[in-house]
């Protein structure tokens, strides 16, 4: 799919980076950005997945989700878009912010075609909620590096216990979950 | 003199708070310095010596290292984060235009 | 008389005093990574009060010795001079309202609600208040001031700029007293440390170490009480707060929870490694430090002894190296640390090392050493630290000796994995 990428983006003189993640786990499914460029696509694409379901979500609520919905981002130095391009796979493409935006959506449409294209159609699998959440605190926690520690403190589950949390009980993933909610300040994690 | 001069941001601790620019090392400091007192700017003592700082109103500083021709722009922390570039990029551009006129 | 008269230096053992109370310098860092593992220890409530408390009795040692020396008597001078050490200290600005049965504080720049903001305020959203250092002070200035006994205010941080409030507010209470536990003072330090020895590149650590103690004597809070130095927010702060919350912490943990104690050490360590990182690791690329010691060199040896100058300069006590071979083992020793003095005054001899703080310092200084790469203008981001120290670890620490343990010097091994 990599090199497939690579050879779709050729035509688009000012795309930075392009991203594919894979949902609901919001984890990068295939990438491709310009030489140059150190972005962790990891990252990049874990954020882009979540970001997309918030906006479902909020839009949703707003009774007004369509599945063609497109978020556009204009940032400081860059453009970002985002698309759902099916249940499994939310694309993020990342242009020059000097692009005119005319020229985005032409080359967006063509790009977002051959990259459907050649996407497989999957069957989600239905991952172990524990492993999900401590999944999302690695993304979003503000001291990552700490958080295993920091959770096992606050909810009672012994490392050892949080090193397989796909084996957690119900008890121990509610405990999970609520001091997930704690460390990041929100009241439910969007999973 | 010709050089090349980019402006990247440096140690990101306080973020986009410290920038960073290199100058030849030979090059005539004090009349650097006198031009960039034109813009609002004043100098202050610096706590190290070899080094010299130069102050906004607010509070951003420039400080040159002379041995080395290292230049750190420091942008005031109660400056909002997306303005620092911003502010960054102004004195850059007053440190441009003192060179010209060395 | 100016705050800064008030200074006193313990040479040869690298640690300060303040009218003859023990202060060191810490960055934001590692201040609110301290003040998150109380808090994940003990849950937020409780957190917030064995921190409160914390620094209500460490400002009241302070105050006390402070009125003392200057001559501070009425209640007007007093809450004056406070105020001006509470900024002069980088802690922020704090405005009290209050009297005999208590009142109002509130200010929009403190050191910890305001760093919290910046550092994670994007990121998290925040319930509960973070200036429990600010709201102690505001205690323990209010007693004071009006003559009070020990205790004999409660406050409560009722809104606070890291949760979104624009300023932070206290509201102060009249509560029942008791009496205070006497200070760890100079006095007291003088009695717990032990002969400085020399250790590896002696000469060179000595003379960086006393450039950074006169440029550090320079630092002090800016007109918001704040101090931004070398890309952090710094703040001059008394072990005494570190110490008992800490070891409140630990010990409540061993009495209770005992399974949950090898989490806390591991996180107060963490909390070392963050203050090597950022603190030490943005001294270093400093213009100041180039100014002062020369660029950075990316000689291994040179970081090792570079970071034992910085924590002599911060005041953390006579930190030598005992024994550094590259990319295998660093020994780090102690003859004085800021830790020690308070624990072996509080509570007598630890059945156990417990110097969690110089335990991470140790390991972080081995990795600043190894791993970054210097004469690359690196980086020192949150990114690149948690990149750093997520990674499979690749050195391990044990403290093999420990002066409140009674032994003869405090020693960290630090090993290759």
């Amino acid at each position: 799919m990599d090199r497939y990428l690579e050879q779709a983006v050729t035509e688009v003189p000012q795309l930075i980076g392009i991203f594919v993640t894979a949902m609901p786990d919001a984890l990068l499914f295939s990438s491709w950005v310009r030489e140059g460029t150190s972005w962790s696509a990891e990252d990049v694409a874990s954020y882009f997945g979540d970001l997309v379901r918030a906006n479902r979500q909020g839009l949703k609520a707003l009774g007004s989700w369509s599945s063609e919905m497109q978020v556009t981002i204009e940032s400081a130095e860059s453009l970002v878009v985002l698309r759902e391009l099916s249940t499994d796979f939310v694309c993020g493409c990342v242009f020059e912010r000097t692009a005119p935006l005319g020229m985005v959506r032409l080359h967006l449409k063509r790009l977002l075609e051959r990259v459907n294209q050649a996407l497989p159609r999957v069957q989600a699998e239905d991952r172990p909620r524990g492993l999900r959440i401590m999944e999302f605190l690695d993304r979003y926690a503000p001291d990552p590096h700490a958080v295993t520690l920091r959770v096992s403190l606050r909810s009672g589950i012994s490392i050892d216990e949080l090193k397989a949390p796909g084996n957690l009980s119900a008890d121990q993933i509610r405990r999970l979950e609520e001091t997930a909610c704690k460390i990041l300040g929100v009241n439910q994690l969007s999973l | 003199m010709r050089m090349s001069l980019e402006l990247s941001r440096e140690v990101t601790c306080i973020r986009s708070m410290a920038w960073r620019c290199d100058l030849p090392s030979q090059l005539n400091w004090p009349a650097l310095v006198a031009q960039m007192l034109t813009f609002d700017l004043t100098q202050q003592q610096a706590a190290v010596k070899g080094l010299t700082r130069l102050v906004s109103p607010r509070g951003d500083e420039i400080i040159f290292v002379a041995a080395s021709g290292r230049v750190q722009i420091r942008v005031h922390y109660t400056v909002p984060e997306e303005q620092r570039r911003f502010v960054a990029e102004r004195l850059f551009q007053h440190l441009v235009y003192a060179l010209r006129r060395i | 008389m100016a705050i800064g008269d008030l200074r006193g230096l313990f040479a040869e053992q690298s640690l300060s005093f303040l009218a003859e109370i023990p202060y060191i310098y810490h960055c934001h860092h590692y201040n609110l990574f301290h003040d998150q593992t109380i808090d994940d220890a003990l849950g937020e409530d409780e957190g917030a009060r064995i921190r409160t408390a914390a620094a209500h009795n460490a400002f009241r040692d302070l105050l006390s010795a402070v009125y003392e020396r200057s001559g501070a008597t009425t209640p007007v001078e007093r809450i004056a001079l406070a105020s001006e050490l509470f900024q002069w200290m980088g802690q922020g600005k704090l405005h009290l309202d209050v009297g005999a049965g208590g009142g109002r504080a509130r200010s929009a720049s403190l050191h910890y609600g305001y760093a919290w903001r910046e550092k994670y305020g994007a990121r998290v959203k925040r319930v509960e208040p973070a200036d429990a250092v600010a709201a102690g002070f505001a205690a323990a200035a209010t007693e004071l001031a009006f003559g009070l006994p020990s205790d004999a205010i409660a406050v409560t941080e009722r809104k606070c700029v890291a949760t979104r409030d624009a300023e932070c507010e206290f509201d102060l209470t009249p509560a029942m007293g008791h009496p205070p536990l006497p200070p760890v003072d100079e006095m007291a330090v003088r009695r717990y440390v032990v002969p400085p020895v020399r250790g590896v590149d002696e000469d060179r650590i000595v003379a960086i170490s006393q450039g950074l103690v006169e440029f550090m004597s320079g630092v002090q809070g800016d007109e918001r009480g704040l101090i931004a130095a070398f890309n952090v927010f710094v703040t001059a702060h008394l072990p005494g707060y570190y110490n008992e919350t800490i070891y409140e912490t630990v010990h409540r943990a061993e009495r209770t929870a005992p399974s949950s104690v090898p989490a806390i050490e591991a996180l107060m360590q963490q909390a070392g490694q963050a203050c090597v990182f950022f603190t030490f690791g943005n001294v270093l690329l400093s213009p100041e430090w180039e100014g002062l010691v020369g660029p950075p060199t990316g000689v291994s040896s040179d970081v090792i002894s570079f970071c034992t100058s910085i924590a002599r300069g911060l005041g953390f006590g006579h930190w030598l190296v005992n024994e550094y071979e590259p990319r295998k083992r660093l020994v780090l020793q102690c003859t004085s640390n800021y830790e020690v003095p308070f624990y072996r005054s509080r509570y007598g001899l630890a059945k156990k090392p417990r110097s969690y703080f110089i335990q991470g310092a140790a390991q972080a200084m081995m990795v600043l050493a190894e791993v970054v790469k210097w004469k690359e203008r690196p980086q020192l981001s949150n990114d690149y630290y948690v990149d750093l120290f997520r990674a499979k670890p690749r050195y391990r620490v044990e403290q093999t000796k420990c002066l409140m343990r009674g032994d003869s010097i405090s020693e960290y091994v630090v090993d290759a994995m």
